[in-house]
Protein backbone atom coordinates (compact mmCIF):
# COMPACT_ATOMS: atom_id res chain seq x y z
CA UNK A 1 0.00 0.00 0.00
CA UNK A 2 1.35 3.39 -0.98
CA UNK A 3 1.79 5.83 1.96
CA UNK A 4 -0.42 8.91 1.75
CA UNK A 5 1.32 12.12 0.67
CA UNK A 6 2.27 14.34 3.60
CA UNK A 7 0.06 17.22 2.36
CA UNK A 8 -2.94 14.88 2.41
CA UNK A 9 -2.17 13.72 5.97
CA UNK A 10 -1.80 17.32 7.10
CA UNK A 11 -5.16 18.24 5.54
CA UNK A 12 -6.85 15.30 7.27
CA UNK A 13 -5.27 16.19 10.58
CA UNK A 14 -6.33 19.80 10.21
CA UNK A 15 -9.92 18.75 9.56
CA UNK A 16 -9.93 16.31 12.50
CA UNK A 17 -8.47 18.80 14.95
CA UNK A 18 -10.80 21.51 13.70
CA UNK A 19 -13.77 19.22 14.38
CA UNK A 20 -12.40 18.39 17.82
CA UNK A 21 -12.03 22.09 18.59
CA UNK A 22 -15.60 22.76 17.47
CA UNK A 23 -16.80 19.89 19.63
CA UNK A 24 -15.02 21.28 22.68
CA UNK A 25 -16.53 24.73 22.15
CA UNK A 26 -19.96 23.23 21.70
CA UNK A 27 -19.59 21.08 24.80
CA UNK A 28 -18.57 24.05 26.89
CA UNK A 29 -21.14 26.52 25.64
CA UNK A 30 -24.26 24.46 25.07
CA UNK A 31 -24.19 22.03 27.98
CA UNK A 32 -24.34 23.00 31.59
CA UNK A 33 -21.98 21.01 33.67
CA UNK A 34 -21.68 21.53 37.39
CA UNK A 35 -19.01 24.15 37.98
CA UNK A 36 -15.95 22.40 39.37
CA UNK A 37 -17.02 18.97 38.12
CA UNK A 38 -14.39 16.72 36.49
CA UNK A 39 -15.89 17.22 33.00
CA UNK A 40 -15.95 20.97 33.49
CA UNK A 41 -12.31 20.97 34.59
CA UNK A 42 -11.22 18.96 31.51
CA UNK A 43 -13.17 21.17 29.08
CA UNK A 44 -11.80 24.34 30.66
CA UNK A 45 -8.24 23.03 30.54
CA UNK A 46 -8.60 21.99 26.88
CA UNK A 47 -10.11 25.28 25.93
CA UNK A 48 -7.31 27.26 27.53
CA UNK A 49 -4.67 25.47 25.41
CA UNK A 50 -3.56 27.05 22.12
CA UNK A 51 -6.14 26.37 19.50
CA UNK A 52 -5.59 22.79 18.35
CA UNK A 53 -6.73 23.76 14.90
CA UNK A 54 -3.47 25.71 14.59
CA UNK A 55 -1.44 22.51 14.89
CA UNK A 56 -1.87 21.33 11.27
CA UNK A 57 -0.71 24.72 10.01
CA UNK A 58 2.35 24.51 12.25
CA UNK A 59 3.05 21.00 10.98
CA UNK A 60 2.63 22.16 7.40
CA UNK A 61 5.06 25.01 7.98
CA UNK A 62 7.57 22.55 9.48
CA UNK A 63 7.03 20.24 6.51
CA UNK A 64 7.69 23.09 4.08
CA UNK A 65 10.86 24.08 5.91
CA UNK A 66 12.12 20.48 5.89
CA UNK A 67 11.35 20.28 2.16
CA UNK A 68 13.31 23.48 1.56
CA UNK A 69 16.24 22.09 3.59
CA UNK A 70 16.16 18.86 1.57
CA UNK A 71 16.17 20.85 -1.65
CA UNK A 72 19.21 22.72 -0.35
CA UNK A 73 20.92 19.43 0.47
CA UNK A 74 20.08 18.07 -2.97
CA UNK A 75 21.58 21.18 -4.59
CA UNK A 76 24.68 20.87 -2.39
CA UNK A 77 25.06 17.26 -3.36
CA UNK A 78 24.71 18.10 -7.06
CA UNK A 79 27.25 20.91 -6.63
CA UNK A 80 29.66 18.45 -5.01
CA UNK A 81 29.25 16.14 -7.96
CA UNK A 82 29.53 18.85 -10.60
CA UNK A 83 32.19 21.10 -9.05
CA UNK A 84 34.36 18.74 -7.07
CA UNK A 85 34.21 15.24 -8.49
CA UNK A 86 34.18 16.22 -12.15
CA UNK A 87 37.00 18.72 -11.69
CA UNK A 88 39.05 16.18 -9.77
CA UNK A 89 38.55 13.68 -12.58
CA UNK A 90 39.57 16.34 -15.06
CA UNK A 91 42.69 17.05 -12.98
CA UNK A 92 43.52 13.35 -12.98
CA UNK A 93 43.23 13.19 -16.77
CA UNK A 94 45.43 16.27 -17.18
CA UNK A 95 48.13 14.84 -14.96
CA UNK A 96 48.13 11.62 -16.99
CA UNK A 97 48.43 13.73 -20.13
CA UNK A 98 51.42 15.64 -18.71
CA UNK A 99 53.10 12.38 -17.74
CA UNK A 100 52.45 10.81 -21.13
CA UNK A 101 53.62 13.91 -23.06
CA UNK A 102 56.80 14.13 -21.01
CA UNK A 103 57.59 10.48 -21.62
CA UNK A 104 57.03 10.86 -25.38
CA UNK A 105 59.24 13.95 -25.46
CA UNK A 106 61.97 12.18 -23.47
CA UNK A 107 61.93 9.22 -25.84
CA UNK A 108 62.22 11.65 -28.78
CA UNK A 109 65.23 13.26 -27.11
CA UNK A 110 66.79 9.81 -26.59
CA UNK A 111 66.22 8.97 -30.27
CA UNK A 112 67.88 12.26 -31.25
CA UNK A 113 70.82 11.47 -28.97
CA UNK A 114 71.16 8.05 -30.60
CA UNK A 115 71.34 9.73 -34.02
CA UNK A 116 73.89 12.18 -32.67
CA UNK A 117 76.04 9.32 -31.33
CA UNK A 118 75.89 7.66 -34.78
CA UNK A 119 77.10 10.90 -36.36
CA UNK A 120 79.89 11.12 -33.80
CA UNK A 121 80.96 7.57 -34.72
CA UNK A 122 81.29 8.74 -38.36
CA UNK A 123 83.25 11.83 -37.33
CA UNK A 124 85.56 9.79 -35.14
CA UNK A 125 86.24 7.31 -37.95
CA UNK A 126 87.36 10.00 -40.39
CA UNK A 127 88.78 12.70 -38.15
CA UNK A 128 92.23 13.62 -36.92
CA UNK A 129 93.49 13.94 -33.34
CA UNK A 130 91.68 17.21 -32.82
CA UNK A 131 88.40 15.71 -34.00
CA UNK A 132 88.94 12.71 -31.74
CA UNK A 133 89.25 14.99 -28.73
CA UNK A 134 86.14 16.95 -29.69
CA UNK A 135 84.16 13.77 -30.30
CA UNK A 136 85.18 12.36 -26.92
CA UNK A 137 84.07 15.58 -25.24
CA UNK A 138 80.76 15.50 -27.09
CA UNK A 139 80.20 11.88 -26.05
CA UNK A 140 80.70 12.95 -22.45
CA UNK A 141 78.11 15.69 -22.87
CA UNK A 142 75.65 13.26 -24.45
CA UNK A 143 76.13 10.79 -21.61
CA UNK A 144 75.38 13.65 -19.23
CA UNK A 145 72.15 14.46 -21.07
CA UNK A 146 71.16 10.77 -21.01
CA UNK A 147 71.74 10.75 -17.28
CA UNK A 148 69.64 13.88 -16.68
CA UNK A 149 66.72 12.31 -18.52
CA UNK A 150 66.14 10.13 -15.45
CA UNK A 151 64.08 13.10 -14.23
CA UNK A 152 61.25 11.87 -16.48
CA UNK A 153 60.91 8.53 -14.66
CA UNK A 154 61.02 10.23 -11.26
CA UNK A 155 58.61 13.08 -12.05
CA UNK A 156 56.28 10.58 -13.71
CA UNK A 157 56.14 8.63 -10.43
CA UNK A 158 55.51 11.85 -8.50
CA UNK A 159 52.67 12.78 -10.88
CA UNK A 160 51.14 9.35 -10.49
CA UNK A 161 51.32 9.84 -6.73
CA UNK A 162 49.42 13.15 -7.00
CA UNK A 163 46.91 11.57 -9.41
CA UNK A 164 46.29 8.80 -6.87
CA UNK A 165 45.80 11.41 -4.17
CA UNK A 166 43.19 13.17 -6.32
CA UNK A 167 41.45 9.86 -6.88
CA UNK A 168 41.41 9.29 -3.14
CA UNK A 169 39.86 12.74 -2.52
CA UNK A 170 37.32 12.00 -5.27
CA UNK A 171 36.39 8.74 -3.58
CA UNK A 172 35.94 10.45 -0.23
CA UNK A 173 33.72 13.17 -1.73
CA UNK A 174 31.67 10.53 -3.53
CA UNK A 175 31.22 8.81 -0.17
CA UNK A 176 29.91 12.08 1.33
CA UNK A 177 27.51 12.50 -1.62
CA UNK A 178 26.40 8.91 -1.10
CA UNK A 179 25.75 9.68 2.57
CA UNK A 180 23.44 12.52 1.50
CA UNK A 181 21.62 10.10 -0.77
CA UNK A 182 21.17 7.50 1.93
CA UNK A 183 20.24 9.95 4.70
CA UNK A 184 17.92 12.26 2.79
CA UNK A 185 16.51 9.88 0.21
CA UNK A 186 18.14 11.49 -2.83
CA UNK A 187 18.61 8.14 -4.52
CA UNK A 188 16.99 9.38 -7.73
CA UNK A 189 19.98 11.65 -8.37
CA UNK A 190 22.77 10.19 -10.47
CA UNK A 191 25.53 9.15 -8.12
CA UNK A 192 29.02 8.59 -9.49
CA UNK A 193 30.16 5.07 -8.72
CA UNK A 194 32.88 4.75 -6.09
CA UNK A 195 36.34 4.51 -7.57
CA UNK A 196 38.60 1.65 -6.55
CA UNK A 197 40.78 1.67 -3.47
CA UNK A 198 44.37 2.68 -4.16
CA UNK A 199 46.83 -0.18 -4.21
CA UNK A 200 49.09 -0.75 -1.25
CA UNK A 201 52.38 1.17 -1.46
CA UNK A 202 54.47 -1.96 -1.99
CA UNK A 203 52.20 -3.16 -4.81
CA UNK A 204 52.06 0.12 -6.70
CA UNK A 205 53.72 0.39 -10.08
CA UNK A 206 55.34 3.62 -8.90
CA UNK A 207 56.80 5.18 -5.80
CA UNK A 208 54.86 8.29 -4.67
CA UNK A 209 57.88 9.34 -2.57
CA UNK A 210 60.26 9.36 -5.55
CA UNK A 211 62.61 12.34 -5.50
CA UNK A 212 65.62 13.76 -7.31
CA UNK A 213 66.93 15.48 -4.18
CA UNK A 214 70.17 14.76 -2.32
CA UNK A 215 70.89 11.67 -4.32
CA UNK A 216 74.53 11.36 -3.21
CA UNK A 217 73.61 11.60 0.48
CA UNK A 218 70.68 9.21 0.06
CA UNK A 219 72.90 6.74 -1.83
CA UNK A 220 75.41 6.86 1.02
CA UNK A 221 72.64 6.13 3.54
CA UNK A 222 71.34 3.35 1.30
CA UNK A 223 74.81 1.83 1.12
CA UNK A 224 75.08 1.95 4.92
CA UNK A 225 71.65 0.36 5.39
CA UNK A 226 72.43 -2.25 2.74
CA UNK A 227 75.72 -3.13 4.42
CA UNK A 228 73.97 -3.37 7.77
CA UNK A 229 71.28 -5.61 6.32
CA UNK A 230 73.84 -7.87 4.66
CA UNK A 231 75.79 -8.06 7.92
CA UNK A 232 72.71 -9.00 9.90
CA UNK A 233 71.73 -11.60 7.29
CA UNK A 234 75.25 -13.10 7.37
CA UNK A 235 75.19 -13.23 11.17
CA UNK A 236 71.77 -14.88 11.15
CA UNK A 237 72.82 -17.51 8.60
CA UNK A 238 76.06 -18.18 10.51
CA UNK A 239 74.30 -18.52 13.86
CA UNK B 1 78.39 -10.68 -20.17
CA UNK B 2 74.66 -10.91 -20.91
CA UNK B 3 72.68 -8.43 -18.87
CA UNK B 4 68.91 -8.19 -18.32
CA UNK B 5 67.45 -4.70 -17.73
CA UNK B 6 64.02 -4.74 -16.10
CA UNK B 7 62.04 -1.49 -15.87
CA UNK B 8 58.52 -0.48 -16.90
CA UNK B 9 59.84 2.92 -18.01
CA UNK B 10 61.17 2.84 -21.58
CA UNK B 11 63.22 5.93 -20.73
CA UNK B 12 64.95 4.21 -17.82
CA UNK B 13 65.64 1.05 -19.82
CA UNK B 14 67.28 3.18 -22.47
CA UNK B 15 69.28 5.21 -19.92
CA UNK B 16 70.53 2.08 -18.14
CA UNK B 17 71.39 0.50 -21.50
CA UNK B 18 73.35 3.60 -22.51
CA UNK B 19 75.25 3.58 -19.23
CA UNK B 20 76.03 -0.13 -19.64
CA UNK B 21 77.26 0.44 -23.20
CA UNK B 22 79.55 3.10 -21.82
CA UNK B 23 81.23 0.62 -19.49
CA UNK B 24 81.51 -2.15 -22.03
CA UNK B 25 78.31 -4.17 -21.62
CA UNK B 26 76.76 -4.63 -25.04
CA UNK B 27 74.86 -7.91 -24.78
CA UNK B 28 71.64 -6.54 -23.32
CA UNK B 29 68.11 -7.87 -22.98
CA UNK B 30 65.19 -5.70 -21.83
CA UNK B 31 62.02 -6.61 -19.93
CA UNK B 32 59.07 -4.37 -19.00
CA UNK B 33 58.15 -6.05 -15.68
CA UNK B 34 58.98 -8.98 -13.43
CA UNK B 35 56.88 -11.45 -15.35
CA UNK B 36 58.45 -10.47 -18.66
CA UNK B 37 61.88 -10.76 -17.00
CA UNK B 38 61.18 -14.30 -15.76
CA UNK B 39 60.19 -15.30 -19.29
CA UNK B 40 63.49 -13.90 -20.59
CA UNK B 41 65.69 -15.51 -17.92
CA UNK B 42 66.70 -18.52 -19.98
CA UNK B 43 69.82 -19.48 -18.05
CA UNK B 44 72.15 -17.34 -20.13
CA UNK B 45 71.58 -14.13 -18.17
CA UNK B 46 74.64 -13.24 -16.07
CA UNK B 47 73.51 -9.97 -14.49
CA UNK B 48 70.07 -8.58 -13.67
CA UNK B 49 69.41 -4.86 -13.16
CA UNK B 50 65.86 -4.34 -11.99
CA UNK B 51 63.51 -1.59 -10.88
CA UNK B 52 61.28 -2.18 -7.83
CA UNK B 53 57.87 -0.62 -8.60
CA UNK B 54 56.47 -2.14 -11.76
CA UNK B 55 53.04 -3.32 -12.89
CA UNK B 56 52.12 -7.03 -13.21
CA UNK B 57 55.10 -8.18 -11.13
CA UNK B 58 57.36 -5.88 -9.13
CA UNK B 59 61.11 -6.11 -8.71
CA UNK B 60 61.02 -7.56 -5.20
CA UNK B 61 58.86 -10.49 -6.28
CA UNK B 62 61.10 -10.99 -9.31
CA UNK B 63 64.17 -11.23 -7.06
CA UNK B 64 62.45 -13.76 -4.78
CA UNK B 65 61.47 -15.90 -7.78
CA UNK B 66 64.94 -15.74 -9.28
CA UNK B 67 66.47 -16.77 -5.96
CA UNK B 68 63.99 -19.63 -5.62
CA UNK B 69 64.97 -21.03 -9.01
CA UNK B 70 68.23 -23.08 -8.89
CA UNK B 71 69.05 -21.92 -12.44
CA UNK B 72 69.05 -18.24 -11.46
CA UNK B 73 69.70 -18.45 -7.70
CA UNK B 74 73.28 -17.17 -8.01
CA UNK B 75 72.81 -14.51 -10.70
CA UNK B 76 74.02 -11.10 -9.44
CA UNK B 77 71.07 -8.73 -9.04
CA UNK B 78 71.18 -4.94 -8.77
CA UNK B 79 68.09 -3.08 -7.66
CA UNK B 80 67.85 0.38 -9.25
CA UNK B 81 64.96 2.23 -7.65
CA UNK B 82 63.63 5.47 -6.17
CA UNK B 83 62.79 3.70 -2.91
CA UNK B 84 65.34 4.55 -0.29
CA UNK B 85 63.94 3.92 3.17
CA UNK B 86 65.79 1.61 5.51
CA UNK B 87 62.79 -0.75 5.52
CA UNK B 88 62.83 -0.92 1.72
CA UNK B 89 66.54 -1.69 1.66
CA UNK B 90 66.28 -4.39 4.33
CA UNK B 91 63.44 -6.00 2.39
CA UNK B 92 65.61 -5.99 -0.72
CA UNK B 93 68.50 -7.58 1.18
CA UNK B 94 66.16 -10.21 2.57
CA UNK B 95 64.84 -10.99 -0.91
CA UNK B 96 68.39 -11.56 -2.17
CA UNK B 97 69.47 -8.36 -3.90
CA UNK B 98 73.26 -8.05 -4.28
CA UNK B 99 73.47 -4.29 -4.58
CA UNK B 100 71.20 -1.29 -4.29
CA UNK B 101 71.26 1.88 -6.40
CA UNK B 102 69.04 4.90 -5.97
CA UNK B 103 67.63 6.82 -8.92
CA UNK B 104 68.79 9.15 -10.29
CA UNK B 105 72.14 7.34 -10.48
CA UNK B 106 75.36 8.31 -12.18
CA UNK B 107 77.14 5.95 -14.58
CA UNK B 108 80.06 5.94 -12.12
CA UNK B 109 77.88 4.55 -9.32
CA UNK B 110 76.41 1.96 -11.69
CA UNK B 111 79.88 0.84 -12.77
CA UNK B 112 81.13 0.69 -9.19
CA UNK B 113 78.20 -1.47 -8.05
CA UNK B 114 78.37 -3.76 -11.08
CA UNK B 115 82.10 -4.27 -10.57
CA UNK B 116 81.46 -5.17 -6.92
CA UNK B 117 78.72 -7.72 -7.54
CA UNK B 118 80.40 -9.26 -10.58
CA UNK B 119 83.72 -9.69 -8.79
CA UNK B 120 81.96 -11.18 -5.77
CA UNK B 121 79.97 -13.52 -8.00
CA UNK B 122 83.07 -14.65 -9.91
CA UNK B 123 84.96 -15.07 -6.64
CA UNK B 124 82.26 -17.28 -5.15
CA UNK B 125 81.76 -19.34 -8.35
Amino acid sequence: MQPKPTSSLVAELETTLGLLNDLMVELQTQRHWDPGSRVDQILTALHRRPALAELPRILLRVYNEISAALTGIRLTREAIQAQAIERLRDGHVRLSEVSSTTESATLEIIAALDRTVALLDQLQAGGGAEAQTAVAALRGEIDGVFNHLQFQDITSQQLRGVADLLQDVERRIATVADLFDQTFGLRDAAVPGPVGEPADRAERAYNPDATTRDVAARQALADAAFGMGRGAAATASGA
Amino acid sequence: MKCLIVDDSATMRRIVANALHGIGYTNLVEAVDGQDALAKCDGTIELVITDWNMPVMGGLELVRRLRANPQTAKVPILMVTTRGTKEDILQAVEAGVNSYILKPFTPQVLKEKIDQVVSLASGSA
